[in-house]
């Protein structure tokens, strides 16, 4: 196992080097920094104060050196800072904080959800029930995020509120800008900001998981072992409990631990349309400003966490099911 | 079983149509607010003191120090102009007024240019330090270009300059800012006169506090020491209405009357303005009253939708950036004053205009001078006559006059130069400009001259002068100094490089002109031989979007100043 979880992480190294390698390259090359752009078209220009801003962002040197002045500061933990002088790892930690509120909390209702309905539909199989939540599931899985987010601001925001006389629930940010002082009261705006995008979250994660829950369910069912323990006399409920529930979940518990992975870099739309300052809200600033430092240092956050991820699901498949050796 | 198979197809198709329907459908609902569109004029009510106010923020700041360079941002200059005080206030015409609760001034001298300030003895900041003669000098200081760091150009040995201001014009004009004969009196002495001077001095920078942001030195405050994520929010000290009190870096940033300000305070208790980076979301909060007052960058969509909320009041203006087609004279077909001025005949400004400002305000019109805006009364449509409407017949003609002949394939060739097919560039993405080149280009065709499709990334074209004709926008507005880098021989934003030394003349004069109306009518003149020269083409003002509820008072535009210009008179009911 040990040898395995090294080898993985040797193997990640010189990929994360040169996917950041490409991106450095590609961003730095797509534009100029805002700052800098303002200046030059500026109806007066400074040339003084023009060159200022290039050697601020070193754009006297060729892309690779610049690179490399990158990469030996990121080895020493020093991920810089941006276009505005703003530090990257800062802006790094307080979006994990922000995405990790949004995707831990949508994530864990999702796969509650998942679970049950995936496991009623295997068990009911070709009931109303089960059509009913496979039509749910491949509607919400087609959604377009954005325009789920904007039917929810409609009915589940503006129109919600207009009903009950008062604001509960909102449709932009994370969190008021005067937090209520009682811890409920606090609880409860954080709630009322989180319902929405959460929501989104869940409604297209839920379709995902409950159809593989469902399959590898039915799969499960219909293997010999439950047919055996369903022969020797055990009931319905410890049958699908203590023998088919556990094994149909090494298949999704893979899923889940690879959607995280990938969904802790940003849930960008989710977050773009929310306006909650997550991972992914600083990605779409840094690509859009040809920001370098701040997609590289979310680059580096992002692919250390795929990789950890992926090897937490590899880990947690062998440890669920003896056959597979690392 | 077929039945319940066929009743559930049936069901599913329904479904379907039903989903189908919805995404084509059209909400024609337009029980919306007021929408008021046309000119920009001010009918102040007297609100009732107090209340507070939110504000949908595009652009967070980076800095409160928005003179700096690297943090020169529209938006901080909204919210910071209600927190350091200005000389001038623009009017919603463009006019230069003088902020009398704080300062008055004159110009006391034309040979040498001398202006002399008397600022109100009662003005403090808002920790009760006077604002004094060396604020005002360090609002020079920090401009003027002048004092050289010890760092160097690696490329050149070139000393940098010590202070990273964002634009010196004006400032570097001047050679002292001394005190006058009591000690609320500042002369401003100028070695070069500049026609301009009532635009400076707007913000005062206060240097005790730039002083204690950086640690000491006003330098390091200047460079870093109002950055959000270090700054002490007690050195954002407030010469104006209101004061910052309260950020939460990516939410909000909270302002509050000012108490220390000596003049007329501020009518609301409280202006907080919540960040939404993404304008297309700005409609939702409106109507979900997370905010009252928003200033979204103008999209057709989003206009729309605004005005269907209830209760929401807007506003389309054009403000002071225009867009505007430049010609490279190094392309051998633009150095001849017939294709520029075909190019001109043969282009339907007017469609343009319809097509795409217009969409928002059908008020919107050409813009037919480079210096002036209609609002202006400076403003002379000086193009409207020749170029107003479309002219292919006119267009051939000076084609043809200057040796060009009409090839098979439609499109203009010169025995020497070639074929009349041109490069059409502009920074990308950009669907306005790109909806413009689109148009631009076939009526171009319609007279024998092909443009093709040259986007660019970055504006690094115009620099290195890789383009043959350029569609981008200009800031323009409150001064009227950066006519010379555009139009003057080697000015810095002279990017077709064109040259005429009676322009230059002209442009110097009126750079140093110091009677408005004499100044107006030289500009005039230049923008007069412009059109028969034509390096470039004006083209519109892009419009401005302001919508606010109908609770709020005093809500108007400005394009001059910011929405934010008489921030201090809002009120809510």
């Amino acid at each position: 196992m040990l040898a395995f979880i090294i080898r993985r992480f040797l193997i990640a190294i010189p990929l994360v080097i040169v996917s950041s390698f490409l991106v450095f390259i590609m961003v730095a090359s797509s534009g100029t920094p805002q700052p800098l752009e303002n200046a030059r078209l500026r109806p007066n220009p400074n040339p003084a104060q023009i060159r200022v801003l290039e050697l601020r962002y070193h754009l006297d040197k060729p892309l690779v050196t610049r690179y490399w002045l990158w990469l030996k500061d990121a080895a020493h933990g020093d991920l810089g800072v941006d276009n505005n002088s703003r530090p990257v790892g800062e802006q790094l930690r307080q979006g994990m904080l922000v995405t990790l509120r949004l995707v831990v909390v949508a994530l864990v209702i999702a796969i509650l959800i998942a679970l049950v309905v995936g496991v009623v539909s295997a068990l009911r199989q070709y009931s109303v029930f089960d059509y009913s939540s496979t039509f749910a599931s491949f509607l919400f899985f087609s959604l377009p995020v954005f325009w789920l987010a904007v039917l929810l601001k409609e009915f589940g925001a503006i129109r919600f509120n207009n009903l009950i006389g008062h604001t509960w629930v909102y449709t932009v940010g994370e969190q008021s800008v005067r937090l209520p002082h009682s811890f409920w009261a606090r609880m409860g705006d954080y709630a009322g900001h989180m319902v929405l995008p959460c929501l989104t979250l869940v409604l297209i994660s839920f379709a995902q998981y409950s159809r593989f829950t469902r399959a590898s369910m039915l799969e499960t069912m219909n293997a010999d072992y439950v047919r055996t323990a369903t022969a020797k006399g055990a009931t319905r409920k410890r049958v699908v409990t203590r023998h088919a529930l556990r094994n149909a979940l090494i298949p999704v518990t893979t899923v889940v631990a690879l959607d995280f992975g990938a969904v802790l870099g940003g849930a960008i739309i989710t977050e773009r349309v929310f306006q909650w300052r997550g991972m992914g809200t600083l990605l779409i600033r840094g690509v859009t400003q040809y920001d370098p430092n701040l997609v590289q240092g979310w680059l580096m956050v992002t692919a250390v966490t795929v990789v950890v991820f992926n090897l937490l699901a590899d880990i947690t498949y062998a440890w669920l099911d003896p056959r597979i050796r690392l | 079983m077929r039945r319940q198979r066929r009743s559930t197809k049936l069901l599913a198709l329904t479904l379907g149509l039903v989903l189908f329907g919805a995404a084509c459908g059209n909400d024609d609902d337009s029980g919306g607010g007021t929408t008021t569109t046309g000119g920009a004029t001010e009918t102040t009510v007297e609100g009732a003191p107090g209340g507070t106010l939110t504000v949908a923020g595009e652009q967070e700041h980076t800095s409160f120090n928005w003179v700096n360079s690297e943090h020169n941002a529209a938006w901080t200059s909204y919210f910071m102009q209600l927190v350091w005080p200005s000389a001038t206030i623009f009017s919603p015409e463009g006019e230069p007024v003088e902020n009398s609760e704080f300062v008055s001034y004159e110009l006391t001298s034309e040979d040498p240019q001398v202006v002399t300030y008397t600022v109100n003895e009662d003005a403090v900041w808002s920790d009760g330090e006077p604002i004094s003669l060396e604020d005002f000098q360090f609002t020079w200081r920090s401009q003027n270009g002048k004092e050289k760091s010890t760092e160097v150009d690696p490329d050149t040995g070139e000393p940098l300059p010590l202070f990273n201001a964002a634009d010196t014009t004006g400032y570097q004009d001047i050679t002292s800012v001394e005190a006058g004969d009591d000690d609320n009196t500042i002369v401003v002495t100028y070695e070069n006169k500049f026609a301009d001077w009532k635009a400076l001095f707007s913000p005062i920078l206060p240097l005790h506090a730039f002083k204690a942001a950086g640690g000491g030195d006003e330098v390091v405050g200047f460079a870093t020491g109002f950055n959000i994520d270090t700054v002490d929010l007690a050195n954002v000290v407030s010469g104006a209405w209101y004061s910052v009190t309260d950020q939460q870096i990516g939410t909000s940033l909270t302002l509050d009357r000012n108490d220390s300000y000596w003049g007329k305070p501020g009518n609301l208790d409280e202006i907080v303005i919540r960040w939404i980076t993404d304008a297309t979301q700005e409609p939702a909060a409106l109507a979900n009253n997370e905010a009252d007052v928003a200033f979204p960058q103008a999209q057709i969509d989003l206009v729309q939708q605004t005005e269907g909320i209830p209760g929401i009041e807007t506003f389309v203006g054009f403000g002071t950036f225009w867009e505007h087609m430049d010609f490279n004279f190094a392309n051998p077909h633009l150095a001849k004053v017939e294709v520029r001025t075909a190019i001109a005949h043969a282009i339907d400004r007017s469609e343009v205009v319809e097509r795409l400002p217009a969409q928002f305000d059908p008020s919107a019109e050409v813009l037919n001078n480079r210096m002036f805006f209609p609002a202006s009364s400076a403003y002379e449509p000086h193009g409207e006559d020749e170029y107003g409407a479309q002219d292919i017949d006119g267009a051939k003609a000076l084609l043809e006059s200057a040796g060009y002949t009409l090839g098979a394939d439609g499109i203009y060739a010169h025995p020497t130069d070639g074929k009349l097919s041109l490069r059409f560039t502009w920074r990308d993405p950009n669907p306005r400009r790109e909806q413009t080149f689109q148009l631009v280009q076939s009526q171009l065709k319609e007279a024998g001259i092909e443009v093709n499709d040259a986007r660019a990334p970055d504006f690094t074209f115009l620099d290195t002068g890789d383009f043959d004709i350029a569609l981008f926008g200009w800031t323009g507005g409150t001064t009227l100094a950066g006519q010379v880098a555009i139009y003057s021989t080697d000015g810095g934003n002279n990017n077709g490089k064109y040259s005429n030394s009676e322009v230059d003349q002209l442009l110097d004069q009126s750079d140093e002109e110091l009677d408005e109306d004499t100044r107006t009518d030289l500009l005039n003149q230049v923008d007069t031989i412009l059109w028969k020269d034509m390096p470039t083409i004006p083209m519109f003002q892009v419009p401005e979007f302001l919508a606010w509820r109908d609770t709020v008072s005093n809500v108007s535009y400005n394009g001059y100043q910011g929405f934010t210009w008489n921030a201090e008179k809002w009120s809510v009911a």
